[in-house]
């Protein structure tokens, strides 16, 4: 399993020297599986659509959106293309946030309704499979990328 | 049936059930962390999961496994162990210190504070290095168009 995590940690829990896979995965807040099931979910959303899905789960400050969207712009590759799930569990507060080229594809009732249904599992407690669900529902609105742009 | 025959019925069976029961809660929960509950505060740092570069897009998929932290310390996620913080851009950790966490050391902070003024990365805090040269300490261009929000 291996997800490409950029990790905006700034404490030291993290400074360890054994670099074990499990003790990466039990430090964190998801085990082995949900981490697998969040790597194929991203992944798989962002090879079937084209664009770019990240996906945030921290903090996301006072004003959530203002922060989502400075995530998105600070976001590597093309932002145009990206699409930033931000998820604050200790806020309970969930953002998507498009970029330009994304929000044509994915325009805000598309996203709007991927975030009622993960709501509706956060609500539950189900944080792995709101997101997996999510992620999917978002990458079947986007559809497939339209050949004319390759 | 006997005092103690009625005692190891009718008390023992169920206490030694209950014991089995909770062992086994125990030690399924213990390995594990634990499940989110609505309402409880969130502990664990800031991570930002993005996908797996598509299959020759990235100069092969040795790259996969990364799990870069913000403090350029290359960590273990999947079997291929990275060196240093080579793969560290600079985007990706602006995005990490953006959102309040601060860099470890003040080499790291005085190159967010000033804006590329140390020393090229050539050590371990690199990553932090790269916050200056390719954060610039000015404001991104707002890049969002739309979206959603939703509270539960």
């Amino acid at each position: 399993m291996s997800l490409n995590q950029v990790g905006a940690d700034g404490h030291t829990s993290t400074e360890h020297t054994a670099n074990s896979i499990f003790d990466d995965a039990t430090s964190g807040p998801f085990s082995l599986k949900d981490l697998a099931r969040l790597d194929e979910a991203l992944t798989m959303a962002s090879r079937e659509t084209g664009l770019r899905f990240t996906l945030f789960i921290g903090q996301l400050g006072a004003d959530t959106r203002a922060t989502a969207e400075d995530l998105h712009a600070r976001s590597r590759g093309d932002t145009t293309e990206a699409v930033l799930v931000a998820v604050s569990p200790g806020q309970r507060v969930l953002e998507v946030v498009t970029g330009t080229h994304a929000a044509r594809r994915l325009p805000d009732r598309a996203c709007a309704l991927a975030v009622l249904s993960m709501t509706n599992s956060l609500s539950s407690g189900d944080l792995v499979g709101a997101i997996v669900n999510g992620l999917r529902q978002l990458s079947d609105q986007a559809g497939r990328p339209s050949p004319a742009r390759h | 049936m006997s005092v103690a025959e009625t005692l190891i019925i009718y008390a023992g069976i169920p206490l030694a059930l209950i014991l089995v029961v909770t062992l086994l809660t125990v030690a399924r929960s213990s390995g594990r962390p634990p499940r989110y509950k609505p309402g409880t505060p969130w502990e664990y740092e800031d991570v930002w999961y993005e996908p797996h570069p598509e299959p020759g897009a990235h100069g092969g998929s040795g790259h996969a496994g990364e799990l870069i932290t913000g403090h350029g310390d290359s960590a273990h996620q999947g079997g291929t162990l990275h060196g240093g913080g080579e793969h560290v851009q600079p985007g990706a950790l602006a995005s990490a210190l953006a959102i309040g966490e601060t860099p470890h050391g003040e080499h790291g902070s005085t190159a967010l504070s000033s804006g590329g003024s140390s020393a090229p990365g050539s050590r371990s805090t690199g990553g932090a290095t790269a916050i200056g040269a390719g954060g610039t300490g000015t404001l991104p261009r707002r890049t969002a168009a739309g979206g959603a929000r939703g509270t539960w």
